[in-house]
């Protein structure tokens, strides 16, 4: 072998050394899986996932808190828990009307008051703006959220992988507060046909729409201070639209139930019905029983030995009055007004002249002084509120 | 006139003793490459296949939340990181079992280490329930 074909050789060899040199001395490095799109598979794993995680307990909760405001202000019938409507309430139940003042619930208002409430407590690091319903979904204007990842340094990529995410979402709660609308226009109609009845409930009953129900939604209490003669009413109201809301659990949904309360005083005052009369020897009196009117400031009764006067009822007194002749010899009649803040608490032993209440109706003693036993008389109540005088319903007769 | 022979055949040898040393450096270059390259192909459709299995557990429990599932109690991470693959389905919760006897029997073992809740089918509406002892079904 001549020189140059042993340097050759050994050229070989050593870079044969030097190749396992290199070898062994990364080894580690040469036969590790380095896996292919680590910084995207990274990013996927520690941060799109995560914050779809994130995004998808956000919607949880938001679902929940809006079914529970939902549900919460159709018990309260419009209003938050424990506010309380302008007009009052009755039995804890919120009046949609008193006398002749609306007090319809301002529910998308007390929505997003309350719902943002609620997520500030449930999810404090969201600052949602803009908290709304449309239709059937619940919707909040959220921030932009930031998910920081380190991703190992081995990698040799940048250490500091950043997503960003919306957390603005609109939730499909299956119920919208439209229902309101359909349920103010229901309520206006029931008061515009029932407040100006003598028996409201009658009517009420009546003229109830099929999902409206009497009474409280516990079905404790149902007509509220009746025997004070106050006209109010509470109603258990089932969507109009048959809405469920959803109870946390698959497949398993509760109706949707409006409590609120009516107020039936009437526009105008009513008249007096259901006179009685009986005649009293031991007072040499007559005594006139009426029912008790809630609105009424006092009460007038008329009485008459003109007896075509019956002809003009129901009309108002002074026109029904206006008949009698001007001569006392043909025809007479006389009245009496009772005040309301001179009528007596019920008792046994009464007076001439004076009016007492009894079980919710009015007595008043009619003193015979001037009448004659052997002469038919007619008698007729009518209410008087401050401002106008009630119609003469109706004549009774003066009977000993 | 030989020594000129034998140095042409020194020369020849040396040649092939070149070529074929080479060839055997570039195949062992080429198999630790290989292997190298196969290992982390591997190891990235591993990585890809869990990203889909856990964005699957997502988008079931997802489904169970619009099916009216309260997930606020819930451990959401838990839930998706327990996911497994049935037949090319992921499966996260009861809810996600298709047949009577996958359901009853739990063929992924979702509950194995809660003994108060078990997977329930409903023949009335062909699906399958988590049922917890402790909250009485549902």
């Amino acid at each position: 072998m001549n020189k140059q074909g042993a340097i050759i050789h050994w050229i070989i060899f050593g870079v044969l050394i030097a190749m396992a040199i290199f070898f062994v001395g990364t080894y580690k490095e040469t036969t590790t899986n380095h896996i292919k799109g680590e910084w995207a598979l990274h990013f996927l794993m520690d941060n799109y996932l995560e914050a779809e995680k994130v995004l998808l307990v956000q919607e949880s909760v938001e679902r929940n808190v809006g079914l529970e405001v939902a549900e919460e202000m159709a018990l309260n019938g419009g209003w938050r828990s424990g506010e309380v409507s302008a007009c009052g309430v009755v039995e804890n139940t919120n009046l949609w009307n008193m006398r002749e003042g609306w007090c319809l619930p301002e529910v998308r208002g007390n929505f997003t008051s309350r719902a943002s409430e609620k997520l500030k407590v449930r999810i404090p690091r969201g600052n949602f703006s803009e908290v709304y319903t449309t239709g059937k979904y619940f919707r909040a204007q959220g921030e932009k959220e930031e998910i920081n990842s380190l991703l190992l340094k081995e990698a040799h990529f940048p250490a500091d992988q950043r997503y960003f995410y919306d957390t603005s979402f609109a939730v499909d709660l299956g119920y919208s507060f439209e229902e309101y609308t359909q349920l103010g226009s229901e309520v206006k109609l029931l008061i515009e046909k029932c407040r100006d009845m003598q028996e409201f409930m009658t009517c009420v009953e009546k003229s109830l729409p099929i999902h409206w129900r009497v009474g409280s939604c516990d079905g404790k209490t149902e007509i509220k201070n009746k025997e004070a003669g106050e006209r109010r009413a509470l109603f258990c109201v089932q969507s109009p639209n048959l809405y469920t809301l959803s109870t946390g659990r698959v497949g398993e949904r509760k109706k949707v139930k409006y409590s609120l309360a009516l107020d039936f005083s009437p526009s105008k005052i009513l008249p007096v019905e259901k006179v009685s009369v009986s005649h009293d020897a031991g007072l040499n009196g007559f005594i006139v029983t009426f029912p008790s009117n809630f609105l009424a400031e006092g009460y007038k009764i008329y009485y008459t030995d003109w007896l075509s006067v019956v002809g003009y009822t129901p009309g108002k007194a002074i026109d029904i009055f206006s008949t009698v002749p001007k001569d006392p010899t043909l025809g007479f009649y006389e009245s009496a007004f009772v005040k309301k803040e001179e009528i007596l608490p019920c008792s046994d032993a009464k007076e001439a002249m004076k009016a007492y209440l009894c079980n919710g109706n009015i007595m008043y003693v009619l003193q015979e002084g001037g009448l004659h036993k052997d002469k038919p008389y007619m008698l007729g109540v009518t209410a008087f509120d401050g401002k106008e005088e009630s119609i003469l319903e109706e004549f009774v007769e003066l009977k000993y | 006139m030989m020594q000129g022979r034998r140095g042409m055949m020194d020369d020849l040898f040396d040649f092939l003793f070149t070529v074929t040393m080479a060839a055997f450096l570039l195949y062992f270059v080429g198999f630790v490459l290989n292997q190298s390259a196969a290992g982390g192909a591997h190891a990235s459709l591993d990585t890809v296949a869990d990203a889909k299995r856990l964005d699957s557990g997502i988008n079931n429990l997802r489904v169970q939340l619009y099916n009216g599932e309260n997930l606020e109690q819930i451990n959401v991470s838990t839930f998706v990181a327990r996911s497994k693959v049935l037949g090319g389905r992921v499966v996260t919760v009861c809810g996600d079992y298709l047949t009577k006897t996958d359901c009853e029997k739990d063929v992924v073992a979702l509950y194995e280490a809660d003994d108060s809740t078990s997977c329930v089918w409903k023949e009335s509406s062909k699906s399958c329930y988590t049922f917890h002892a402790s909250r009485g079904g549902g």
